[in-house]
């Protein structure tokens, strides 16, 4: 499937960034010169097992247990702003 | 050249060995690190935070250990540089992008645990590729990083800045993250050893993920011997990262290493040699007569599949990184605009990361969110098949070798710009590296030699599942036979 501006412009949408007409033009050209290189293979190994994980059976789970955390200063320290205990965001207007 | 009066350029086994002797106390390496780098850094641009005054506390409470009579520990006094996307507490850490420009994480990867535990101290946080996308450290927001070897060209990417860190003399002991060959890349452009261990054998807890599956934490120095001491402390099970495993025994890598290669079999690929420069060719077939003088039986053979892994990573990458990102919208914590006249909530949030992201990682998250579409998922599922078969033809060579051999890079380091701007120039860069990231072997990339303009020339070794022994041991044997490792930069400004 050939990849167009308007393609490019949806996906913008959905991964929630903005894109002007050129960037999605540019983008467009190079998605279909990467995804080209795919469809010469996909026949031969269709229905094989993913192997995004390397080694089976060598996952750990650790116990569920509950272990918490107290040091309420240290979590909110990446916050720009705090106010009453709780973190204070931008205002929106649409929830005005 | 090495100075024993003055520790930059030394090695993690020479700065113990005068620790031992008394030549200088924890203090007095640590301060010559931060004069180096203070002095000598605007121009390389390898470290983003600096960490002046809790590396000089740290350095002095070893010395009150060392006149107590204490063992401060495998890797005491010894300074490390710190990828800028490992979590460090009350560190600043930035990913080198706008979006973490202010992220002061509250507590530490588990790497960097453990390389405290054994008494190292970080000196500062290393610039990189914004989020670790890239091959040539161009997309950090904060600075361009140079080549120590020559201003002129990349340092490789995304652990650039680590690199020439270790290149310039500032550290003897880099960390960086390798999804795709960024350690390998950059270590072999700047000159250095790096190693990417097997997927698994070191934990990732505190790593900012790219992707997931592909990402590993690994060592950076400029010996095969510091790297196999760095390795034996970092390696091993962690209850923090689910995908970490057990790592057998409590193996002493760098005594290891003088067992010699006597016996070993590796296979250099054929496809090695096709559209890799000339110069970068002549190292591999030089490297290949060194293991064959030392009794290494070397042999050639076809891995065509190699060919078909940069797509693929592109997409398993790219479809990780859209995920793992989706998280960032400058809403509790990140980069917010100031723009004050957002429609929506949702307008905000697109502003707030279109802002805060750089081009690079935009462009990733795009194709990432663009193969995870129901209509397009036959692209993933086709990038999973090579990856199946990439791994079999793996399995397969290594019923035949010990060892695989190819050069880390095809290409010397280059200038800016030379292969921006299209992702996929920059994704063939790693033609021999990203191999080692979709099955998950381990590989490490030494110095091989040295163009005739005099530019860094890395070579790749490859080893089976959790063979990193086999692979230090190969690749010391390699050093030691080329004796590459008594060569450093020269840094403009210095007066040596």
């Amino acid at each position: 499937m050939d990849i167009d501006q308007k393609t490019m412009k949806h996906i913008a949408d959905l991964a929630k960034l903005m894109l002007t007409n050129q960037e999605a033009s540019q983008l467009a050209e190079e998605f279909n010169h990467i995804l080209s290189e795919l469809k010469g293979i996909q026949a031969e190994q269709a229905n094989q097992p993913d192997t995004s994980r390397i080694q089976p059976n060598m996952q750990y789970l650790r116990k569920d247990e509950i272990k918490p955390f107290t040091d309420r200063k240290a979590l909110f320290q990446n916050t720009r702003l705090e106010q009453d205990g709780h973190i204070a965001v931008p205002r929106i207007p649409e929830l005005e | 050249m090495i100075d024993k009066g003055k520790p930059r350029g030394m090695t993690i086994a020479e700065l113990q060995k005068g620790y031992q002797d008394k030549c200088f106390s924890v203090k007095e390496v640590i301060q010559s690190c931060l004069q180096h780098i203070n002095n000598l850094d605007n121009p390389i641009g390898a470290f983003i935070t600096v960490c002046n005054e809790t590396a000089l506390e740290a350095a002095e409470k070893l010395d009150e250990g060392l006149g107590r009579g204490e063992d401060i520990g495998p890797l005491g006094g010894i300074p490390v540089a710190v990828k800028d996307n490992i979590c460090t507490r009350n560190i600043r850490t930035t990913c080198a992008s706008r979006m973490l420009e202010h992220f002061v994480p509250p507590y530490d990867a588990t790497v960097i645990k453990l390389l405290k535990n054994a008494g190292a101290i970080v000196i500062g946080k290393t610039n990189m590729d914004e989020f670790a996308m890239g091959a040539a450290s161009c997309t950090s927001a904060f600075k361009k990083i140079r080549n120590p070897w020559d201003f002129s060209k990349v340092p490789g990417g995304s652990s650039g800045g680590s690199a020439a860190a270790l290149a310039a003399g500032f550290v003897p002991l880099a960390l960086g993250s390798d999804t795709g060959g960024s350690i390998r890349q950059s270590a072999s452009f700047c000159g250095v050893v790096g190693l990417k261990p097997t997927y698994g054998a070191v934990s990732r807890f505190g790593l900012v993920a790219f992707a997931s599956s592909l990402d590993q934490i690994g060592p950076m120095t400029r010996t095969v011997e510091d790297c196999a001491l760095a390795f034996s402390i970092l390696k091993g099970r962690d209850p923090l990262d689910a995908t970490s495993v057990e790592y057998d025994g409590v193996f002493d890598y760098a005594n290891a290493l003088d067992s010699g290669v006597k016996g070993l079999k590796i296979g250099i690929p054929g496809q090695c040699l096709e559209q890799v420069d000339e110069e970068i060719a002549e190292s591999l077939l030089k490297a290949g007569r060194v293991y064959q003088e030392s009794g290494v039986q070397v042999e050639w053979f076809s891995l065509p599949e190699m060919d078909l892994c940069p797509a693929a990573y592109l997409v398993i990458s790219s479809a990780e990184a859209a995920t793992g990102l989706a998280k960032y919208d400058g809403i509790r914590y990140g980069y917010c605009t100031e723009a004050a006249n957002n429609p929506d909530l949702d307008g905000m949030i697109r502003r707030n990361r279109s802002e805060g992201f750089g081009e690079e990682v935009r462009r990733r998250i795009m194709l990432g969110t663009y193969v995870q579409r129901e209509e397009c998922s036959s692209y993933y599922q086709r990038a999973v098949s090579i990856r199946n078969k990439i791994k079999n033809a793996i399995e397969q060579a290594f019923k035949r070798f010990d060892l695989i051999l190819t050069p880390t890079s095809p290409v010397l380091p280059f200038e800016p710009g030379d292969n921006k701007g299209y992702l996929y120039n920059e994704a063939r860069l790693g033609r021999f590296t990203v191999m080692a990231n979709l099955t998950g072997i381990p590989a490490l990339s030494l110095p091989g030699g040295f163009s005739r303009a005099g530019l860094p020339i890395g070579l790749q070794l490859a080893g089976d599942y959790f063979s990193e022994d086999r692979l230090l041991r190969a690749a010391y044997c390699l050093e030691q036979r080329l004796g590459l490792f008594m060569q450093t930069a020269c840094v403009e400004g210095d007066e040596a």
